[in-house]
């Protein structure tokens, strides 16, 4: 996941003139002086300063601008990720409904099978940390876990 | 008269219900402390509806207990899995993890217990002798000494910044950036939010430190191949040699740092992470071996981890004598302190002094119990260490996502928390260091808030800064540290013509 | 007992256990049939824990919990000024098992333009708290009575500065109100925005700003210590803990203004709920302990049910939209 210099540069430069065009939609306070604006332009201009450094640096290193390197990723490795990310955006959006419990041990158990483990591990691994932090959140600390189709 | 005070407060202490209250107090902080999400001021409001029933002695001695063993505990992650527990323990992160890497998790957790033990007992110390004048001092502090609090804070980017210099910027900038979202001190302004109401509240600390640390570690573990096999060694056997000799070697450092926290956690509205941060910049600017910290020195460790256990103790300096909270564990306190009829204020000394001492008592107990609790909290994280981790990767990042939703029960935390993981990894990847973020995020608001206040009270003049004597000291103390590396850098320079 | 039991039983065709549990909703002295509470209700506290509405939300759920016999947790949803926990409160699922602790808050921040939620989109359970602002200068000011206080204000207007909230907070408008009910500007008196009534406190000890317009109860240990003076109270009765203190009407200001607190549930929820809930909150208000606590707390009871709870809130809205205006604080 490795990109250039020049590249992270450019990003900063972009991302920080946005920012300042935004800015400008922010209410002043009284006799004109900056408000809510003052810091964000402070750290966009920063930002700017920041990224022609390291497009100068990029640029005089004579680094490809659009170099992409996976730095030792594997396409096992990178399906491992989306898989990990992906258990987490199914959590956002399904706790609500599933409830705890089920979301929990659905991805416990989906992420260690993945990842080789054998399937009775899985499953009483996926039962343990569900019970654990069931036992622990819920009761214990009293947390309002996402109350689904199961009770919790 | 202060010692028949002790007499009478070791003798409310030294009873069976109390001990038992206490002990109970110690294994809730430790595991709260252990589990990311979970803060010891969160556990602290759970515990009030619990106090609500209980004398005061037992309600104090459970909270103080509590905080002392949960501050600690949140070392035990942060060395073991990279997940700082607390917020507090995110400056020694960095060095603790990589010391476990080199099979030294026990010799860096137990190094950890002992000085955060003799941290607590400094802050305590301190906060028995010399409460009431520090909270006079702590009491002059306006907005123009906070923003100058704030610059010597942000100074540190540049002593916990690795390799370039200028992406460490970058990474401060991203930092504080983030602090910008949500409503504006001057206008009550929702800025950035886009419309969304969960955005008022900007990036949450706490998800965002999970992200940072919990998320990115997740992905860099899956993100090689083969997971069956256990890459780090847990040697339990003599697991916590050489603990002593650290201890002699860095005693002047264990010393320094007892005072840097207390002193910073005396501040209203600074508390153990500042104290932590600041005690490990310290660290690092006046070591031998500056080079080797971040990748696995013990030297940081030692202070940061000293640094975070003392702050408690001097939060409690202002609370007491002003009834103005010092951090949000002494704000509930207080609370507390109400309920049971108690007043904070100054005449607490006078009215309620076998209270008063009861409480300095239960700050040293509860710092020498740290040693055995924290000691059996260790041997049982360690264990942890011998899960293969194809089964460790799925539980810890369940564990962070629970953690992500628990401080404010919303998932939009836990979007939070996968937004800050991404960004933290790809940051990583491109060697653009984490911490000077992570330090952005906890002294952004600080830095604007006392900055814009101070402007709106002088009509924008600049040099009230260091009209008020305090501020000037502080804000020539952090000049020298700002512009000290171009100094450096120009001398260099001139003794080479 | 053992009737209601028997009739609820074959009614629902539930197991036994059940029916015990449910007995607890009926103890309540509700004829109603509805099966209420039966798991764990969730509190939301829009402030953050250490606060007094923090303090309040606990105490409540704690007393709740010895009413309904289910587990009341507490859950803190703080930012924004208050817009989210408000707006966690209005869009929550109406079941009764999410209930809220509203604070004035609601009708104000929608004209701040943090967000769409009012007071409309919240059924009113019953208000519990008000505490009403204070007007505070530092022991060692020269103003030694309120008079003082507004002969300087008037001699040099915009020379003095007061703090307590966050701009466009409760004590913000305390003290425009009271600007406007003097007849001086609203500029007269600048504020210094804060994160609370406790920094502000710590920054009129530090010299900071010239008074705090925070109520009474988060002023009452520096007031104890001897460093804060109390000048006055924006309220129309003394409060019995301060009864030294002069209320704004007794010099003949008409301004009163204060924070309160009131449990809400989300629109649509039930009216048996409503009403079980309010019957409920009712016993604590008038209980030993709960009086007890807001004593030491030094935090006033005030008790409205459902529909004047709801005309208040409504009022209140008005009246504060039109401070805010003419104050500037909203263009």
């Amino acid at each position: 996941m490795r990109v250039s210099n020049t590249a992270i540069g450019l990003g900063l430069i972009i991302f920080a003139i946005a920012v300042l065009v935004y800015t400008q939609t922010f209410p002043a306070l009284e006799k004109g002086y900056p408000g809510p604006s003052l810091f964000p332009n402070v750290l966009a201009v920063l930002f700017i300063i920041a990224g022609i450094t390291l497009v100068v640096q990029g640029v005089r290193s004579g680094e490809r601008i659009l170099k992409f390197d996976s730095s030792g990723i594997t396409g096992s490795g990178l399906i491992n990720i989306v898989l990990a990310l992906g258990a987490i955006i199914f959590y956002i959006y399904l706790s609500e409904f599933l409830g705890f419990q089920i979301t929990s041990f659905v991805l416990l158990f989906g992420l260690m099978k993945w990842l080789r483990v054998s399937t009775p591990w899985s499953l009483v691994m996926a039962c343990g940390v569900t019970l654990a932090i069931y036992v622990l959140f819920a009761k214990i600390l009293l947390v309002p876990l996402p109350w689904g189709l199961w009770g919790w | 008269m202060m010692l028949e005070h002790f007499y009478t407060a070791i003798s409310l202490i030294a009873q069976p219900y109390v001990f038992f209250v206490i002990a109970t107090a110690a294994v809730y902080g430790l595991f709260v402390g252990a589990i990311p999400g979970l803060t010891a001021t969160m556990a602290t409001a759970l515990l009030v509806p619990i106090t609500f029933f209980m004398d005061p002695v037992p309600a104090l001695a459970a909270i103080v207990t509590m905080t002392a063993m949960a501050i600690f505990a949140g070392d035990i992650p942060a060395a073991l899995v990279r997940i700082p527990g607390t917020p507090s323990s995110a400056a020694l992160v960095a060095d603790s993890y990589a010391l476990t890497q080199q099979g030294k998790a026990g010799f860096v957790l137990g190094v950890n217990v002992t000085v955060a033990a003799i941290g607590g007992l400094i802050g305590a110390i301190i906060l028995i002798l010399l409460a009431p004048m520090l909270a006079e001092v702590a009491m002059k502090f306006t907005c123009f000494e906070y923003f100058w609090l704030a610059c010597i804070g942000l100074s540190c980017a540049v002593l916990v910044t690795r390799g370039s210099l200028i992406k460490g910027l970058v990474s401060l900038l991203i930092g504080l950036f983030m602090t910008t979202v949500g409503v504006d001190i001057t206008l009550g302004f929702p800025r950035f939010t886009f419309g969304i109401t969960n955005f008022l509240n900007g990036f949450n600390f706490i998800p965002a430190m999970i992200g940072m640390f919990g998320v990115s570690e997740v992905m860099r573990n899956v993100s090689s191949g083969d997971l069956s096999f256990n890459g780090i060694s847990a040697n339990t056997q003599k697991m916590f040699a050489g603990i002593g000799k650290v201890l002699r070697r860095y005693k002047l450092n264990v010393g320094r740092a007892g005072v840097v926290g207390t002193f910073v956690g005396i501040v209203p509205g600074a508390g153990a992470d500042i104290a932590a941060w600041i005690a490990y910049a310290v660290s690092k600017r006046f070591s031998k071996e500056p080079e080797k910290f971040g990748i696995g020195h013990i030297e940081g460790v030692v202070d940061a981890g000293t640094a975070h256990n003392a702050g408690l103790g001097g939060a409690w300096v202002p609370a007491l004598v002003f009834g103005i909270p010092g951090d949000s564990i002494t704000a509930i306190v207080i609370g507390v302190l109400f309920m049971k009829g108690l007043r904070p204020g100054p005449m607490i000394f006078q009215q309620t002094p076998e209270i008063l001492y009861a409480l300095y008592v239960a700050f040293i107990l509860a710092n020498i119990l740290l040693i055995p609790f924290g000691f059996l909290a260790i041997k049982a994280g360690t264990q942890m260490l011998r899960v293969p981790r194809n089964i460790l990767m799925p539980a810890i990042l369940m564990f962070c996502i629970v953690g992500s939703f628990a401080i404010n029960n919303t998932t939009f935390d836990v979007g939070i928390m996968l937004c800050t993981g991404i960004l933290a990894f790809f940051m990583e990847a491109n060697d653009i260091p984490v911490a000077p973020a992570v330090l952005g995020l906890v002294l952004g608001r600080l830095l604007e808030d006392s900055f814009m206040v101070s402007m709106i009270k002088s009509n924008w003049d600049l040099t009230v800064f260091f009209q008020r004597p305090v501020s000037a000291i502080l804000g020539a103390v952090s000049i020298i540290l700002w512009s000290s590396p171009f100094i450096a850098a120009l001398r260099a320079r001139w003794k080479r013509k | 007992m053992v009737l209601k039991e028997i009739v609820v039983q074959r009614k629902n065709l539930i197991t036994l256990a059940a029916a015990t549990a449910m007995l607890v909703g009926f103890g309540l002295g509700s004829a109603s049939a509805v099966d209420y509470p039966k798991r764990p209700i969730t509190m939301i506290c829009p402030w953050g824990a250490g606060g007094g509405t923090d303090a309040v939300s606990r105490i409540l759920a704690t007393l709740l919990k010895t009413q309904l016999r289910v587990p009341v947790n507490v859950v803190n949803r703080t930012g924004g000024s208050g817009a989210i926990g408000h707006t966690a409160m209005a869009t929550a699922k109406p079941d009764g098992y999410t209930v809220g602790l509203a604070t004035v808050e609601i009708t104000m921040m929608h004209w701040m333009g943090l967000t769409k939620v009012t007071y409309r989109d919240m059924t009113a359970v019953c208000m519990v708290n008000s505490d009403p602002a204070g007007i505070n200068v530092r022991s060692d000011a020269a103003w030694k009575t309120y008079k003082d206080l507004e002969r300087s204000v008037r001699e040099t207007p915009g020379n003095f500065t007061a703090s307590g909230t966050g701009q466009g907070g409760i004590w913000h408008l305390a003290m425009a109100g009271w600007l406007r009910a003097i007849g001086m500007p609203p500029t007269a008196v600048k504020w210094i925005p804060s994160k609370g009534a406790a920094p502000a406190l710590q920054d009129l000890m530090a010299g900071g700003i010239d008074m705090s317009t925070c109520s009474l109860p988060e002023a009452a240990t520096l007031i104890e210590a001897g460093r804060i003076r109390p000048l006055a109270l924006m309220a129309d009765k003394r409060d019995p803990l301060f009864p030294d203190v002069s209320t704004l009407k007794d010099i003949g200001v008409n301004w009163s203004c204060g924070a309160w607190r009131g449990v809400v549930v989300p629109n649509g929820t039930p009216p048996q709920i409503v009403d079980i809930l309010e019957k409920a909150i009712k016993k604590i208000v008038d209980s030993e302990d709960f009086k007890k606590f807001m004593k030491n707390r030094g935090y006033g009871i005030r008790w409205m049910d459902s529909k004047s709870f709801a005309k208040a809130m409504a009022e209140a809205d008005e009246t504060n939209g039109q401070i805010m205006k003419t104050a500037g604080i909203i263009k």
